[in-house]
């Protein structure tokens, strides 16, 4: 594996799983938010 | 036709369920501020959603997918300048701390409150004119996309966009920014599951050694090296760099569908929160598919096959999808659309009812509109600005690569609304002639590009950074002038 390769290996797991994480985290708490909100 | 009667079912359910939950929310709009900004109740959560599902389209997995198939693994380093923006402006609260305080609902505002009236008219009607005209690109591209996922033949391709748009328009005309956020949320769920989804299938589709083998065969070094042969001088180096990271800044204080997300949060600290951990999303928001694209690549590569950049991303999906799952699929792409075209007709069609009409109403009559009439005018307006991007789309012939037109439509205003904003809130001495200059200046080179984009395409990048550069400089020399000949300043100071 070269350099880039490690890097944008890195790059592509880390970003898909912040944003699973994250996405499962905005959707879990914005739920209670839309519901005081509305 | 691609799509199974399972697969159409679960998309009909998706848009009923969605412009029913848009449209409920009708009898919370009271006044323009409910409309606008949902009367500045968004909390982190549901902001960082919103912001998502506003800048995350069809159209942003094709233009960041055709960078990918055309330009390889080199090409993620465009997903870093948007994270170095979000994180400097959400650490340090440069220019939105001091805007967030203001409690405007469109930076126009801000030049009416900084310079003077005609100014307000000038950036208006320029950000306007770029942010439509950026506007009206999305239907025509995403057709395309609709037409290769789903199998529907081009004669009805039009009455399909028609359909869409106006489902978005009347469940956003009614709710405003309060239907907007309530849908934006069943989006956000279904989109990022497609996301997740068509990532993890990709990789298992064809492998990651048989990609970067694709991309190292074809492309060499300059696939996987993004400053190949040298820094200053590769499609990616330190001038793309420094002019996508300027653009970002401004991206985030000037475009209105961003802003809008800043100015409806609940306080100053929310704002600047929701544009930190925007950064991390971000990241995602252009590496995911900047990822399909390059899976894309290594994919028909291997078939020996010939697509095009734009067709790579659809026909990669119709491939790659297990049936069943490609109705769920395509409800998560049209969720991306739905939500970015109803943030972008309230966004643009605010600018043109507050900073345009109603500037020029306050003009000829010396008073503002109710906020009813407003609310009137807004709703006009934005079916006024869907109508417009449905014939720009059937009649503008795009060349060159789509994330340089998206760019450079922005850039007409970019320049000068980052300059103006930054020097009034920071520089004393910045005054009205100044800010037309900026404007003027910075709106000059991405022209250049727009009339013709084929011959100075390979110098995107100078007139990218040449834009701030010479709306710094008008300013500055237009302030100095003004200083000099005119009276005191009596501009209102910011800071």
């Amino acid at each position: 594996m070269g350099f880039w390769e490690i890097v944008w290996l890195v790059t592509i797991v880390f970003s898909t799983l912040s944003f699973t994480f994250m996405s499962l985290r905005v959707l879990y708490f914005g739920f209670g938010e839309l519901k005081f909100m509305l | 036709m691609n799509l199974s009667y399972i697969d159409i079912i679960i998309v009909i359910i998706y848009v009923i369920f969605v412009f029913f939950a848009g449209s409920f929310v009708k009898k919370y709009i009271k006044g323009i501020d409910d409309y606008l900004v949902a009367g500045r109740s968004m909390g982190f959560n549901l902001g960082l959603i919103s912001l998502m599902c506003t800048e995350i389209g069809m159209i942003t997995y094709m233009y960041y997918a055709e960078l990918g198939f055309q330009a390889g693994f080199a090409s993620l380093i465009v997903a870093l300048p948007p994270v170095v923006a979000y994180f400097f402006l959400g650490k340090t609260g440069f220019i939105i701390k001091p805007l967030l305080e203001m409690q405007i609902k469109t930076i126009p505002e801000f030049f009416s409150k900084k310079y003077s009236k005609g100014v307000r008219f000038y950036i208006g009607l320029l950000m306007a004119v770029g942010g439509i005209l950026n506007f009206g690109v999305f239907p025509g591209v995403e057709a395309r996309f609709i037409n290769i996922v789903t199998g529907i033949p081009n004669d009805y391709l039009l009455v399909t966009m028609v359909v869409l748009l106006t489902i978005v328009l009347l469940y956003t005309l009614v709710g405003g920014m309060v239907s907007v956020i309530v849908t934006n949320y069943i989006q956000y769920a279904i989109l990022s599951f497609g996301m997740v989804f068509i990532t993890i299938a990709g990789v298992f589709a064809i492998g990651w050694s048989e990609i970067v083998d694709a991309v190292t065969y074809s492309m060499g070094a300059k696939g996987m090296n993004p400053f190949y042969p040298s820094v200053s001088s590769s499609e990616f180096g330190i001038g793309f760099l420094i002019w996508q990271i300027l653009e970002w800044i401004a991206l985030l204080v000037g475009w209105q569908a961003i802003s809008m997300r800043l100015f409806s949060s609940k306080n100053t600290k929310t704002g600047q929160k929701i544009y930190r951990w925007s950064g991390l999303m971000f990241l995602s928001r252009a590496v995911l598919p900047i990822f399909w694209g390059i899976v894309a690549f290594g994919y028909f590569a291997n078939q020996g096959k010939e697509v095009t950049g734009l067709d790579s991303l659809p026909l990669l999906i119709t491939q790659i999808m297990p049936s069943g799952l490609l109705g769920l699929i395509f409800a998560g792409l049209l969720a991306a659309s739905m939500s970015t075209y109803a943030s972008y007709l309230l966004s643009w069609s605010s600018i043109v009812s507050q900073d345009i009409i109603g500037s020029v109403i306050k003009y000829i009559t010396g008073q503002e509109l109710s906020s009813k009439k407003q609310l009137l005018v807004s709703r006009i307006t934005m079916a006024a600005v869907m109508i417009f991007i449905i014939w720009w789309s059937l009649f503008h012939d795009l060349q060159g690569y789509l994330y340089f037109y998206l760019q450079m439509t922005a850039m007409l205003f970019i320049p000068g609304t980052l300059i103006c904003v930054t020097l009034g809130i920071y520089w004393k001495k910045a005054r009205t002639l100044g800010a037309y200059l900026a404007i003027t200046f910075g709106a000059l080179p991405p022209l250049l590009y727009l009339f013709y984009p084929k011959q100075v395409e390979s110098y995107a990048s100078e007139i990218g950074w040449g834009g701030f550069l010479i709306a710094l400089f008008g300013m500055v020399i237009g302030s100095v002038i003004q200083n000099m000949i005119g009276p005191k300043n009596k501009n209102k100071e910011i800071a």
